[in-house]
């Protein structure tokens, strides 16, 4: 693993409290909690939209244009950043409360 | 009591000892992490026993045994809480309807088709931003800061292919060549060495650069290119071959040379370095003239000696050329009947986005690359833009005034002032920001969240940058990527001015698909320098 992965590897891990178990736990984890955080954060922006503007958005995410995307969920939800953040953040104390003895 | 052995009574006893009291530090470490009562116990009753080394070995192997299997069902019980969460978000997915379980399913699948390394970066965007505290934060920073050195080594390993090609070419052309009878490994790795040499961006990273490389397989896939297989090399190096690279440091901004590194098994000549020519990419709004006078600027960068080349040659005009001549220059050389890219009833060639200018290294002529051909002259028949001519129209207005409008091919002369009139120097954007055009100054958005340069030169851009970071050490600021195309960050790491990787739209809902476009004065709010 190259050092900024190994960097980077240390510091999720320590912010998911899975920092002591060996690297290769922490990665496998660290990769299935992304899938957890991906979906979260997804959700909690998608939840905003009322449905048409959800079709409207699936329309833009099936042209594969990124940057349609931004300028639509910026008008549609202008805190989208905020509220993907904030998804994150829960899932990570879930995570983390989880492993609390 | 039972008596116990001396702790150091022989070599065997003393490694014993060790070994013992590694295990007990190992089990202690696993006992700590679970805090289960009934193994402190056990382990409380282990180092308060009088046990001889070998027994107490056997009884904490057996301890270590039982700690593993608990680790395991607790590393199980982790897994299975994670799995059970993206369950939940999948029912909740459900409720917003199929077609947000589509676009979900797809990211996800995505996602974790994604390389390792590329989860990690994904996950730690993420993570990034949940907390003040969070430690993910300034290495996420710091990893937009180095990634481009493992982007350009990615990139390299298209150069490598290139110098590869060259060099066996000039093996068939000169059978007496230097490398003709060296093995394919040798050869490959002259390539890749030189791919390192052009790709770097400081001269230290040099070897890094080939031992990289050779670490991504470069070398055997070259050898696999060319039919050969062989172990990959080894890049041990030493400092016999001096070449000469820029470098962008903290307060200097200068060519200096320095001793590269090359593999022991090649010594690679200075005379051996082929120079390599700037290629610029047509975008949409950017014309033949546009393009010609980046190559203009490219070249100043790589400190060619005109002399060396034929004063007739499209080199020798553009290296001789200055900022008062080179309107005139890359006008002639357009007009010139060796390539007849403007034509005397003032219609020229048209040129479309994604086509390249570059000038071949032999000849030093000018050529244009499209996706179907090369040509240094106008191929009969070639698609012709009329002349059109707005006296107004600057280069940056047009850019500015219509970016949404799709442009199909773009009129070589349209977008730059005609001959004789003096080029526009400054653009105002819609924000009524004055921009030079011709000038570095540093730039910032809305509430100066984000810093852009923007103006001059790439070189007289970098230098801005490097001054502007050489004072606010903390700060990021954004520039274009070599082809004006992406958005570059630029940071102080180290005391070295350093680019990091592009930045990319779009790159968490969006599916990290795209890049963030090069800085526009449409960007800018206010100026900051």
């Amino acid at each position: 693993m190259l050092p900024m992965q190994d960097e980077l590897t240390v510091a999720i891990a320590a912010d998911l409290g899975i920092k002591d178990l060996p690297t290769e736990e922490q990665q496998a984890l660290i990769g299935q909690f992304g899938e957890v955080a991906l979906k979260a954060a997804t959700l909690s922006v998608l939840r905003k939209l009322a449905e048409d503007k959800r079709d409207e958005f699936a329309k833009l995410a099936e042209a594969g244009d990124a940057a349609a995307l931004k300028t639509f969920l910026d008008r549609e939800v202008p805190e989208h950043e905020d509220i993907a953040k904030a998804a994150v953040a829960e899932e990570v104390k879930r995570f983390k409360d989880f492993q609390k003895p | 009591m039972k008596e116990r052995p001396s702790r150091f009574s022989s070599v065997e006893d003393t490694d014993r000892h060790v070994r013992a009291e590694m295990l007990d530090l190992e089990a202690q470490g696993l006992r700590n992490c679970h805090r289960q009562e009934t193994e402190e116990k056990s382990f409380q009753g282990i180092q308060n026993d009088e046990s001889t080394p070998e027994e107490w070995h056997e009884k904490l192997s057996i301890a270590i045994s039982h700690h593993k299997k608990k680790h395991e069902e607790y590393r199980k019980l982790r897994e299975e809480n994670l799995t059970n969460r993206s369950e939940e978000l999948d029912i909740e997915t459900k409720k917003l309807g199929p077609k947000v379980v589509e676009f979900i399913g797809s990211g996800i699948e995505m996602y974790n088709k994604l390389h390792w390394a590329k989860k990690l970066f994904v996950t730690g965007s993420l993570v990034a931003g949940v907390s003040l505290t969070s430690t993910v934060a300034p290495i996420i920073s710091g990893v937009l800061a180095t990634a481009l050195y493992g982007q350009r080594v990615v990139g390299a390993v298209g150069l490598a292919i290139n110098k590869r090609k060259k060099l066996n070419a000039k093996i068939e052309k000169d059978p007496e060549h230097w490398l003709a009878n060296k093995s394919e490994l040798a050869k490959n790795t002259y390539a890749v060495a030189l791919a390192a040499v052009y790709m770097v961006a400081t001269i230290g990273a040099v070897h890094e650069g080939v031992e990289a490389l050779n670490a991504l397989g470069v070398n055997e896939w070259l050898s696999g290119i060319f039919g050969h297989h062989e172990p990959t090399a080894d890049v041990s190096v030493t400092p016999d071959a001096p070449h000469t690279a820029p470098v962008a440091d903290a307060g200097v901004n200068e060519v200096i040379t320095e001793p590269v590194r090359v593999p022991e098994s090649v010594t690679i000549p200075a005379v051996e370095v082929p120079v390599e020519m700037p290629t610029i990419e047509a975008s949409h709004g950017h014309g033949y003239e546009y393009l010609a006078k980046r190559l203009w600027e490219q070249l100043q960068d790589k400190h060619l000696d005109p002399s060396k080349y034929a004063e007739d040659s499209d080199i020798h005009k553009l290296l001789t050329a200055d900022a008062q001549s080179i309107d005139k220059v890359v006008h002639q050389i357009a007009s010139d009947t060796k390539h007849g890219f403007f034509n005397p009833d003032g219609t020229s060639v048209q040129i479309n986005p994604g086509d390249h200018l570059s000038i071949d290294p032999s000849s030093g002529a000018i050529h244009i690359s499209t996706n179907h051909t090369s040509f240094v002259h106008a191929p009969e028949g070639a698609h012709v833009t009329p002349a059109i001519h707005h006296p107004e129209t600057s280069l940056v207005h047009h850019a500015v005034e219509q970016p949404s409008h799709p442009v199909e091919s773009v009129p070589a002369i349209a977008h730059e002032p005609p001959l004789g009139e003096p080029p526009a120097s400054y653009v105002t954007n819609p924000s009524g920001l004055h921009i030079e055009i011709y000038e570095p100054h540093i730039y910032a958005d809305a509430g100066a969240k984000h810093l852009f340069v923007y103006g001059g030169s790439p070189t007289e851009k970098i230098n801005a940058i490097v001054k502007y970071l050489t004072e606010n050490p903390h700060k990021v600021v954004f520039n274009a990527d070599d082809n004006g195309a992406t958005r570059i960050p630029w940071s102080l790491v180290d005391g070295k001015v350093i680019p990091g990787a592009p930045i990319r739209t779009g790159g968490f809902l969006g599916w990290f698909s795209s890049f963030m476009k090069a800085p526009g004065p449409e960007d800018f709010k206010q100026v900051i320098k």
